[in-house]
């Protein structure tokens, strides 16, 4: 069952100057991207820094309102819906931050942190609130007579699972992973990424996991999204991105993540320059001013994904 | 070979006014000429502080470095602050971390790449930019008569790195520490980052010491590896040796514990190997071996002993009680 369902969304954030600020320029973050998640999936976000996809994570929120572009929750369009009904809407789409040492409110314990979702949403008495505080603590893994402590006094992982217990507080159908374990040490990374996925065994959540880390993709995901320059270019099932990439982008990327074997000798595609502005994005395909195959005619050619297999879509005819 | 640095029993404290923190505790080390050096370890291990102790980037007090560090045949402990100033950008240099913060904001790339050779090759300042713009075309950077006068938040985080690398190879060092030259930049431009210093190393014949977090750097990068734990090595062993047969628990956590791409088919169940618990804190340590407490394979006399080294081979070393009783 498709659970969410977004379709060419746009954030153009306006670049400001002079005494009236007057907007000259748009940055083009998210410039049409399109994608479903499915119940219980998980779907992996990946792309560089830069490349729009905490942006569409945020968007899809809310957090910041989209320029265009549609996303309907339960075949309901959450852009038309008044304060109170998003307010609702909040209880079954969550998120949990990157950086777990800003995220939390340092002034507030453990406890206040992760009841403050059942504060606002839901009329628990004082002491049901309290056993539902205590029973996320000790499904996240964490002491559940911690809770009066602040957050200063716990370890990066140990603040990223107070951080999933909130999210949890609600019982959301949707929760938008955005970069949950890059701020983590790779022994600590293991136990919250073992933890998120057992979490989404138990409960059926569907994740929209936006991540850098390829490998941390590869062992999430269900399906992967690659984006680059505010558009998804390749969208498959993870065993297709992995070892049939299409996109020459997304051959690029997988050739240049280090492996951890000394014996594995690869062709790497070292693509040339950085990522344009986008501000001003080339014109046609964004990615044709690094593309090892690029050709004349992807001046003039309009981004768009196209199905090449069952479930497999990618944004460049050439391929 | 020869080894061109050797580090042994290097203790580097730093003092405060209720306590002493020893971030490296009882490092030996040695880096051979012509060798990449890959030193890991999570964060607070100590592999900064170590590179920081050799160059003597610390501010003492409150930092203490005791041991020995041997440079070419001179102990850099013995120094004085004009000598070791002399080798510091010389024959001894190091590429930091931040690409974004270890320039100077307000000086020209042309200044502050210039600024060294000037230094430590007394060449007239049209010389000195000769070679700048010889090593900035060397990194790769294009257009490097327009890019020399530029500031450092004109140029990309990669572009930036490229600068620290010129920097750091200007006078051509015969030792490079490269302090996670790649952690803070996207995976395509650590691709090139990496490629570049892979490409200069057999250029310039320069030794590096690798130090990263990232495993799958070091098997691309190093051929022999260190691994610390809490200001101690564990672990010593040719990069081929230590991915293979990793002797000590936590190397064989930390490569079990990393999702790796093109792992996943091969994997049975969806559970990544865990090393439980965190790393320890420097100011409470745990009595006998410090991995102890996270240890899965530990047994009572780890609770008790501080481990012995063990060697294994020409070039491996372990300090663990299993070896010791195997």
């Amino acid at each position: 069952m498709v659970l969410l369902s977004v379709s060419n969304l746009k954030k153009h954030f306006p670049v400001k100057k002079g005494i009236f600020s007057s907007t000259t320029q748009l940055v083009k973050a998210v410039d049409g991207v399109s994608f479903q998640l499915r119940q219980g999936e998980t779907l992996g976000l990946v792309g560089e820094s830069g490349c729009g996809k905490t942006t569409v994570g945020r968007a899809i929120l809310h957090l910041i309102e989209p320029t265009s572009g549609e996303i309907l929750f339960k075949g309901e369009n959450v852009s038309r819906l008044n304060t109170r009904e998003r307010r609702e809407l909040r209880s079954s789409m969550q998120i949990i931050f990157q950086d777990p040492f800003t995220s939390l409110n340092p002034r507030m314990t453990v406890g206040n942190i992760i009841a403050e979702p059942l504060k606002n949403q839901k009329k628990l008495s004082r002491s049901e609130r309290k056993d539902r505080v205590a029973s996320l603590m000790q499904k996240v893994g964490l002491r559940p007579e911690h809770l009066g402590r602040y957050p200063h006094e716990f370890s990066g992982g140990q603040r990223q699972r107070i951080g999933i217990a909130r999210s949890l507080a609600l019982n959301p159908l949707v929760i938008v992973c955005d970069e949950p374990v890059s701020a983590l040490d790779v022994s600590i990374q293991a136990q919250v990424i073992n933890l998120l996925v057992e979490l989404q065994e138990e409960m059926r959540i569907s994740f929209l996991f936006i991540a850098h880390d390829l490998g941390v993709v590869e062992h999430i995901s269900d399906r992967v999204a690659v984006m680059y320059l505010g558009r998804i270019v390749e969208m498959a099932p993870y065993e297709e991105i992995y070892e049939n990439p299409l996109h020459p982008y997304t051959r690029a990327l997988l050739s240049a993540a280090p492996i951890p074997d000394p014996d594995l000798k690869r062709e790497r595609i070292l693509l040339p320059g950085d990522v344009p502005s986008p501000i001003n994005p080339p014109s046609g395909c964004g990615f044709r001013t690094r593309c090892p195959q690029v050709k004349p005619e992807c001046r003039d050619l309009e981004m768009q994904l196209a199905n090449v297999e069952s479930d497999h879509w990618v944004a460049c005819p050439f391929c | 070979m020869q080894p061109i640095l050797e580090i042994s029993n290097l203790i580097t404290s730093f003092h405060s006014s209720e306590e002493t923190v020893r971030a490296v505790d009882g490092l030996d080390l040695c880096v051979h000429r012509g060798e990449t050096l890959g030193l890991v370890g999570e964060s607070g291990c100590g592999k900064s502080v170590t590179a920081l102790s050799v160059l003597q980037l610390l501010r003492c007090p409150p930092a203490e470095i005791q041991g020995s560090i041997v440079f070419n045949g001179r102990n850099l402990l013995e120094l004085s602050r004009e000598a070791m100033r002399k080798l510091r950008g010389d024959a001894l240099s190091m590429v930091f971390q931040e690409p974004m913060t270890s320039l100077n904001p307000v000086l020209t790339i042309d200044d502050q790449l210039t600024e060294g050779i000037r230094l430590h090759q007394k060449v007239s300042r049209s010389k000195a930019r000769k070679q700048a713009l010889e090593f900035l075309d060397l990194v790769r950077i294009p257009d490097p008569k327009s890019r020399i006068r530029e500031y450092p938040h004109a140029l990309s985080g990669g572009m930036r790195q490229r600068v620290m690398i010129a920097m750091a190879l200007s006078c051509h060092p015969q030792l490079l520490f490269a302090d996670e030259p790649t952690t803070a930049l996207d995976v395509t431009i650590q691709a090139q980052i990496l490629e570049l210093l892979g490409r200069l190393k057999q250029q310039l014949e320069t030794s590096i010491v690798m130090i990263t977090h990232d495993l799958g750097v070091i098997a691309e990068m190093a051929s022999r590896v260190v691994v610390m734990y809490a200001g101690r090595v564990v672990e010593e062993a040719p990069v081929r040796e230590l991915f293979k047969d990793p002797r000590h628990p936590y190397t064989r956590g930390l490569l079990g514990s990393i999702p790796a791409v093109g792992r996943r088919k091969s994997q049975k169940d969806r559970k990544l190997q865990e090393i439980s618990g965190i790393v320890p804190d420097l100011k409470d340590l745990p009595p006998g071996c410090r991995f102890h407490p996270r240890c899965s394979e530990k047994m009572p006399v780890c609770e008790e002993k501080e481990p012995p080294k063990i060697k294994l081979g020409p070039l491996r070393e372990v300090t663990c009680w299993r070896e010791a009783e195997g």
